[in-house]
């Protein structure tokens, strides 16, 4: 989700960052999409075979040139850092070229990037969905999109990670998924198709009236997670007297204020119409989902008091032929339907063609009439949770949220695995996937529940629009989530109450079948009050912070971070997130073809080193291509997996030499060194 | 009485080139009513006499030396407040350029009256009415109305006689007159000089004149002081300078001036330009420039005398005086000048431009 | 009456100048790469080229340019300055909810700007070459050479952290008509003001030196007024007609130095606004901005206008 932050640098990084799941991703509208080489790479005579035709003799020294966006200062400071490594071997002459962050988009995302011999680092993020560090990178159906520059086409990688995610068994079976996924990391570690530098950190800084807080590695759920969270027995407490050092569960105290200082206006209170951040952050604390996660991504039922995939099926897209109906596309692709589209055959092409058959809501609903789909999963509600109107959750509630969620800002990331929503029973909802998918379960549910009555207001006043769900449109967001929104400043400040008749809270967190923390563990927040400040300039946030307007605000400089740890009166807490930078070595253009080299290559980079000197310690090195987000579902035995994966990534000029000296020798290659 | 006795000033400006003495040992005095001409060329030291009665001059300026006695007190020991109190009342001034002088973006009466509440503690509507008094005696039609004009709604006389008119609104005991027509036409020039005189003659001001031009002098003043380089060079009652100059630069002022009926194709004017001040000449200071300069002129500096005994004449009492080495004796070739009287003219110029 | 027909003139003229900056302005968004759809969807790896083809449909961005701008324009003349891409809210009440704030800050900056220069240059020139004046020189220079977002950061650090007598977060519970606010506006008002300041007390030192030195002030000064009437009222009104020449100059980046300021003190105005609108391609949103700053630079002109013949009764407008 792309999301829209201040000075460019952190935005275009962000940007980059949000291919989440990547699968299949899309860069056809950025502009200045050029196939020109901005007379970097060919004139110089860098690199080697760069669409000259002539493929140049390769000798060592060898030239090579590093490439990464110039917006982002760490980045440079880390590409220069490895170049410099390379040059210390003597096996290389580099050079390192910066480009404006749109230009090295447009640049990278041409299929012929990997031809051209560079050297390309990129950042992006991940997601708990271990697919998000192995799929964009190495998929051929990446090739010139995000961000598989270099141009990996190895069908036996794309059949590995296709089934790890996609299939009858993998999909019911998580040990399988898991084990899968450790298959392709040792893979992916002897081919060394890319390098992934480091995992990024998500920063929460508060004062010593903060009792309890830990973060959370997407920090659009930093609030929600830290203020309730029984996965991971989470709650945090106000208490001025206390040292938030030492206490602990037993030392909750209910009642008082949490001011927090937010990084951005929100777009809107309207779950599906935004798709910014700070959107879902201010909306996690009013609604809620079916489903909850852990830090690790594994799935526990939440409004649902359990749920089952009841059905799985050999189902692809296509088998929703006879069910869809054609309608024009223009030569953009843009579809003819005021419908959402759920499915788009996939044997056409909404750009290439000028009709195109897909399937829409209503003839999804009768394809599963039909039984035709790939998986059901049936959700059992909780009984007796109630909205802030006081409405009590339905499957109706459900079944309406989902139908909201067409033609939204988000429908896209939504459709792309559900297939249609539909009540069992009063309390019984079946979500179904349009196929057999792995990640169904956390893709499924990722709906915000939303009240029918406000639904139903929307639809019969004419004044009021779906997106609308949000008090700049004099609406109050509705659901049953533990606070309530009771006032709101745009561009200023949000203020949330406790919601007295919170269901937890009601029913007791005891009840929740899964539930195994500690008697203390409170049943929901115990803070009365949220404040959030809109500050979206760092140094000022820090500086509300120090001057006690806020109790806690996260994403700040790094440097800032220091100076906040080494004082007594804050607390910084750093949790692992799911961003991370990769580089890519040329692996189509000789002598890179050479597993060996990338190998080489991948134990030249001071991984150790960068973290410290470039990012002062606030990123973790990668020595393995998952972080700790990614672990729940990405691999069975993760410190098994380190332990045999670490030492491939270890900084180690000597055994680099090595593997030079091997590919120079078995290839023939001159070399003076 | 003697209204002004003014002995020994000195003037000098601090410029990056040097001391520049714009006003060297100057006294003169000036009685009730009297109207007193002070003579020269541009850069004589004439209007930097005139500001420094006022104590108008600024830095880089400074009255280095001598007294300015107005009726018995010397304006240079007077505090800043007491200067005020008589400049615009006691001794006010007519500047040489009417359209400068005047603030653009005042009206014309309120820069009459303004001196009027300030010194004569005159409020609004007395102070209003006096000014439209005077405009009307200045000579400007329409008075009432034209109260409330702007300078620049003004012609150029008109303008000089606002100016006028602000000197005279505090019906001061002296007014300076620093080249008062200049910027005017003949016609206007006559018309303005003989208001000041009626004026003055009405308010029973004394008057010291500044000017360039002697036909001016000849027309208005009682005595007169010829300048040169910062010094007086002559002094004399009108009539003497004009039937019988002392000083060769008197001379040379005298014959540049045009006269109806002068056959003469070019002006005769002094040969050379004044001397740069921050290097006088040693000696005589107009010796460059003098036709009957010697030696002597080179190496001594004269001293204002008696032209008749040859005593020396410098305290501001002096009636007659020239700073001449001739009339110390120490010139061996003599003034060899002549004034001719023609016709019945009593003054060789001056009244053509009567009318 | 001649000054009438001549803010007649004036407002008519507007329209064109606006009709410029909006070409202008377009054209330059339209030519920056990426557009709101893009910043949307782009990368997110869940939208395919032909749903980014049919948001941009939806859009209009799918059009020619002039047919774009066009169609923008005829929604203008109806009043319709469009939506906000990404919240869907109307563009006009934005603009309309966070112009107060700009223009409260702005009007306090500029305020703050003409009671501080004005004084210190009257002081400068009247002292010209003297310690004051070469301490209030040197004062001005800094003025101008400090950057506003350091300065703010600057003030923010001694005033609030240090001294602790401001907070950093403007009181966003309080009206912005609260009297309380003007304290608050101090900070940011200071910020914004410094630069105008300086170069405000510069061009009256100046102005006012040249003035003094002219006949009307040694004319005024035989008339035996006190200084200070002098100063303040003869020489004053003269050389304030170059300070309103500049001061009208100076809304322009008043208004421009509003963006960062209102970022640092997180005010809640236009400028920040803007930023936003311009990382998010927002074209409605910068357009509506860029005009209404637009018209308040053509005002606050105008104003200067006929300041300048009531300063100067020389100056008519025919």
């Amino acid at each position: 989700m792309s999301e829209k932050s201040y000075f460019d640098g952190a935005t275009r990084r962000r940007t980059l960052q949000a291919m989440g799941a990547a699968s299949v991703v899309s860069v056809t509208g950025l502009a200045g999409c050029s196939d020109d080489d901005s007379g970097n790479g060919n004139g110089n005579g860098n690199g080697n075979g760069n669409g000259n035709g002539e493929p140049e003799e390769v000798s060592f020294p060898l030239e090579v040139q590093l490439e990464t966006n110039a917006d982002n200062s760490d980045r440079v400071e880390m590409v220069e850092l490895v170049a410099a490594s390379l040059e210390d071997t003597g096996y290389f002459e580099t050079n390192v070229e910066t480009f404006e962050f749109n230009d090295f988009v447009a640049r990278i995302l041409n299929p012929e990037y990997g031809d051209r011999g560079h050297i390309g680092c990129v950042g992006l993020s991940g997601t708990f969905n271990p697919e998000s560090f192995c799929n964009a990178l190495h998929h051929s159906g990446n090739i010139g999109q995000c961000c598989n520059m270099s141009g990996v086409s190895d069908p036996e990688l794309d059949d590995m990670m296709d089934s790890a995610r996609f299939g009858i068994e993998v999909s019911q079976d998580p040990d399988l998924r898991r084990e899968r996924y450790d298959e392709i990391w040792h893979y992916l570690a002897e081919e060394s198709y890319s390098s992934i530098a480091n995992f990024s950190v998500e920063d929460a800084i508060m004062n010593n009236s903060v009792h309890g807080f830990n973060g959370w590695p997407f920090n659009e759920g930093l609030l929600s997670f830290a203020l309730y969270s029984p996965t991971e027995n989470q709650v945090t407490w106000m208490d001025d007297d206390a040292d938030p050092r030492e206490t602990d569960l037993s030392d909750v105290q209910e009642g008082g204020t949490l001011r927090v200082g937010v990084v951005e206006n929100p777009d809107s209170f309207d779950p599906p119409y935004s798709s910014d951040t700070t959107s879902t952050f201010v909306q996690s604390l009013i609604f809620e989902q079916l489903v909850t996660s852990d830090l690790e991504g594994n799935v526990y039922p939440w409004l649902a008091e359990s749920y089952e995939i009841v059905d799985v099926q050999d189902v692809d897209r296509a088998d929703y032929e006879e069910y869809m109906i054609s309608v024009a596309a223009d030569e953009e692709g843009a579809i003819d339907t005021t419908e959402q589209i759920i499915v788009v055959h996939p044997d056409d092409d909404p750009v290439g063609d000028d009709e195109v058959r897909v399937l829409t809501p209503e003839e999804a609903a009768d394809a599963v009439a039909d039984g035709v789909f790939g998986m059901r999963i049936q959700y059992e509600l909780h009984e007796g949770v109630t909205f802030h109107n006081g409405e009590e959750l339905t499957a109706e509630n459900v079944v309406r949220s989902y139908e909201y969620y067409e033609n939204s800002n988000v429908s896209a990331q939504t459709f792309d695995s559900v297939l249609h929503a539909e009540a069992d029973d009063e309390y019984t909802v079946s979500v179904y996937a349009q196929v057999p998918d792995a990640e169904a379960e956390r893709e499924l549910p990722g709906v915000y529940i939303l009240s029918t009555e406000q639904l139903d207001e929307i639809e019969a006043d004419d004044d009021l629009d779906r997106g609308d769900i949000d008090p700049r449109e004099d609406l109050t967001p509705i659901g049953t989530g533990p606070y309530t929104l009771e006032e709101f400043s745009d561009q200023q400040f949000a203020e949330y109450e406790k919601y007295d008749d919170y269901w937890v809270e009601e029913m007791g967190v005891d009840t929740i079948p899964w539930f195994d923390g500690p008697a203390e563990f409170p049943d929901g927040p115990v803070i009365d009050e949220i404040e959030l400040e809109f500050i979206p300039d760092d140094a000022t946030r820090s500086g509300a912070l120090q001057n006690d307007e806020v109790d806690l605000t996260y994403g700040l400089a790094t440097a800032t971070l220091d100076d906040f740890d080494a004082s007594d009166d804050f607390i910084v807490d750093i949790v692992e997130a799911g961003a991370y930078d990769y580089f890519q070595t040329p692996l189509n253009v000789e002598p890179w073809d050479d597993k060996r080299l990338r190998q080489a290559f991948n134990h030249l980079i001071p991984r150790e080193v960068i973290v410290e000197e470039v990012f002062n310690g606030y990123r973790n090195p990668a020595w393995t291509d998952i972080p700790e987000l990614a672990r729940g579902l990405g691999t069975a035995d993760y410190d098994a997996l380190e332990a045999e994966i670490r030492p491939t990534n270890e900084y180690d000029p000597e055994r680099a030499v090595e593997l030079i000296e091997e590919v120079i020798a078995d290839h023939g290659y001159e070399s003076t060194v | 009485m003697t209204l002004l006795e003014v002995n020994d000033l000195t003037v000098e400006f601090y410029t990056e080139d040097g001391v520049v003495r714009a006003v060297d040992g100057l006294s003169y005095e000036i009685e009730r009513g009297e109207k007193f001409g002070v003579v020269g060329e541009s850069g004589a030291g004439k209007s930097v006499t005139a500001l420094s009665l006022m104590r108008l001059i600024e830095s880089p300026g400074r009255i280095v030396k001598g007294e300015i006695r107005f009726d018995g007190t010397d304006i240079l020991e007077l505090s800043e407040s007491e200067v005020r109190d008589i400049r615009g009342n006691r001794i006010a001034m007519i500047f040489q350029d009417a359209q400068t002088a005047l603030n653009p973006v005042y009206t014309v009466g309120e820069q009459i009256a303004e001196a009027m509440r300030h010194h004569l503690g005159y409020d609004d509507e007395e102070a209003r009415t006096r000014a439209i008094e005077l405009l009307d005696q200045v000579g400007i039609p329409e008075a009432e109305l034209r109260y409330s004009d702007y300078p620049h709604e003004f012609s150029g006389g008109m303008q000089q006689r606002a100016v006028i008119a602000i000197a005279l609104a505090c019906d001061p005991d002296l007014l300076i007159a620093d080249e008062p027509t200049t910027a005017l036409d003949v016609t206007i020039e006559a018309k303005i000089l003989k208001q000041i005189e009626a004026l003055a003659e009405e308010f029973d001001t004394a008057i010291q004149l500044i000017t360039h031009d002697l036909g001016v002098v000849a027309e208005l003043c009682d005595r007169v002081m010829v300048m040169y380089a910062g010094q007086p060079v002559e002094k004399a009652s009108v009539e003497q300078l004009f039937y019988d100059p002392k000083h060769p630069y008197t001379v040379g002022l005298m014959s540049s001036i045009p006269r109806i009926g002068d056959r003469r194709e070019r002006l005769q004017t002094i040969p050379g330009t004044m001397p740069d001040l921050v290097e006088v000449p040693t000696g005589c200071s107009f010796h460059p420039r003098c036709p009957y300069a010697e030696e002597a002129c080179r190496q001594t500096e004269p001293q204002l005398v008696d032209p008749d005994t040859g005593d020396v004449a410098t305290d501001a009492a002096a009636e007659r005086a020239a700073a001449c080495l001739e009339y110390t004796g120490e010139l061996t070739g003599g003034l060899d000048y002549e004034v001719t009287v023609e016709g019945d003219e009593q003054l060789p110029i001056g009244d053509e431009a009567d009318d | 009456m001649s000054l009438h027909r001549f803010i007649l003139k004036r407002l008519l003229s507007i329209i064109p100048i606006l009709f410029g900056v909006s070409v202008i302005t377009f054209g330059l968004v339209y030519l920056t790469p990426g557009d709101p759809v893009d910043q949307m969807v782009a990368l997110n790896p869940h939208v395919s080229p032909s749903d980014e083809a049919t948001l941009r449909a939806q859009y209009g961005l799918d059009r020619p340019a002039w047919e774009q701008y066009l169609l923008w324009m005829s929604n203008v003349l109806t009043g319709d300055f469009g939506q906000v891409y990404s919240s869907g809210r109307d563009v006009s009440s934005v603009v309309l909810q966070r112009l107060p704030e700009t223009i409260v800050l702005g009007l306090f900056g500029w305020i703050f700007a003409l009671v501080i220069a004005i004084p210190a240059g009257i002081y400068a020139a009247v002292n010209k070459d003297q310690l004051g004046d070469t301490v209030s020189r040197f004062l001005a220079l800094s003025g101008i050479s400090i950057p506003n977002f350091w300065l703010g950061l600057m003030l923010i650090l001694i005033f609030s952290l240090i001294l602790g007598l401001f907070p950093v977060l403007p009181p966003s519970r309080e009206p912005l008509y609260h009297p309380r606010m003007l304290w608050y506006l101090l900070l940011p008002g200071v910020t914004i003001g410094t630069a105008a300041a300086a170069s405000i007390m510069r061009v009256m030192r100046t102005s006012m030196a040249e003035e003094l030195n002219k006949e009307y002030v040694t004319a005024a000064r035989a008339k035996g007024l006190p200084e200070r009437q002098i100063v303040l009222k003869h020489v004053l009104r003269n050389s304030l007609i170059s300070v309103v020449t500049l001061a009208a100059t100076l809304t322009a980046s008043i208004v421009a130095g509003s963006v960062v300021v209102e970022v640092v003190f997180n005010w809640p105005g236009l400028g920040r606004e803007f930023i936003m609108a311009i990382n998010g391609r927002e074209m409605n949103l910068i357009m509506a901005i860029t005009l209404f700053t637009g018209f308040f630079v053509i005002i606050a002109n105008l104003i200067a206008d006929i300041l300048y013949a009531v300063l100067d009764p020389r100056i008519r407008y025919e």
